[in-house]
């Protein structure tokens, strides 16, 4: 149970975990209740893909983790100037903006988190309503990693699946993969 | 089981807290955070 205090000592907040085995990293937990970032001196590791005309860089905001711990992956996209992908919603044909987490041991699951607000998009000729990111798009995807004590090491496996469009162009959907290696916390 | 009634609730004042650290030390939690705003996070225990 996590409470949040004004400057005066009065509850602000109260947050309660559905699962009580579940604890937020502290990285994430600073990130969504104060909008932003704690200073880190800790080293992460990154992995990076590319597909045509869209780039994937992830990593978390830890160095390792512990069972039952939920850690923040951020996500970031670059879209090449000129293109375009389709925002989480999207008319039916188009593959919309998609991220799935696994993990090795198995356990990773994303929790429900906040999309960037995608830009209105029209293709002239066609009726649909477009929703879309160009440019730069950056995540932070709260990921619970149910994974029993004394697992070991863990590898996660993000998978980006997008379609790349023009206003001109659309290109088959396709998917990115970026592996993170993750190591597990010491015990006490 | 529903815990979210358990405790203090929004608005409330949190009670004093004073607990030892892991150092021994007794950390008065509303001295310890002046007029700064603070989290305050509960868990069954440090590992699981």
């Amino acid at each position: 149970m996590t409470f949040v205090l004004d400057a005066t000592g009065r509850v602000e907040r109260k947050i309660v975990e559905a699962n009580y085995r579940v604890r937020q990293g502290g990285r994430l937990l600073f990130e969504q209740l104060t909008g932003g970032q704690p200073a880190s001196t800790q080293e992460v590791s990154e992995a990076r893909g590319r597909q045509v005309h869209v780039a994937v860089r992830a990593w978390f905001d830890s160095p390792t983790y512990f069972a039952y711990q939920r850690l923040g992956l951020h996500v970031e996209l670059t879209i090449d100037p000129g293109w375009h992908v389709y925002g989480p919603t999207t008319p039916s044909g188009y593959q919309a903006l998609e991220i799935a987490v696994t993990s090795d041991p198995a356990g990773a699951r994303i929790d429900a988190f906040p999309w960037p607000e995608p830009a209105a998009f029209r293709v002239e000729g066609l009726d649909e309503d477009f929703h879309v990111y160009e440019g730069s798009l950056q995540l932070v995807i709260p990921v619970e990693l149910i994974i029993a004590r004394g697992s070991g090491d863990a590898r996660l496996d993000v998978v980006v699946r997008s379609q790349a469009c023009s206003a001109t162009e659309c290109l088959p959907p396709s998917s990115i993969r970026a592996t993170l290696a993750l190591p597990e916390a010491p015990a006490l | 089981m529903d815990y979210s009634e358990r405790g203090p609730k929004v608005g409330d004042h949190f009670p004093d807290v004073r607990l030892p650290d892991q150092s021994s030390a007794v950390v008065d939690l509303h001295s310890a955070r002046g007029a700064r705003r603070a989290i305050v996070v509960f868990h069954r225990s440090a590992r699981w």
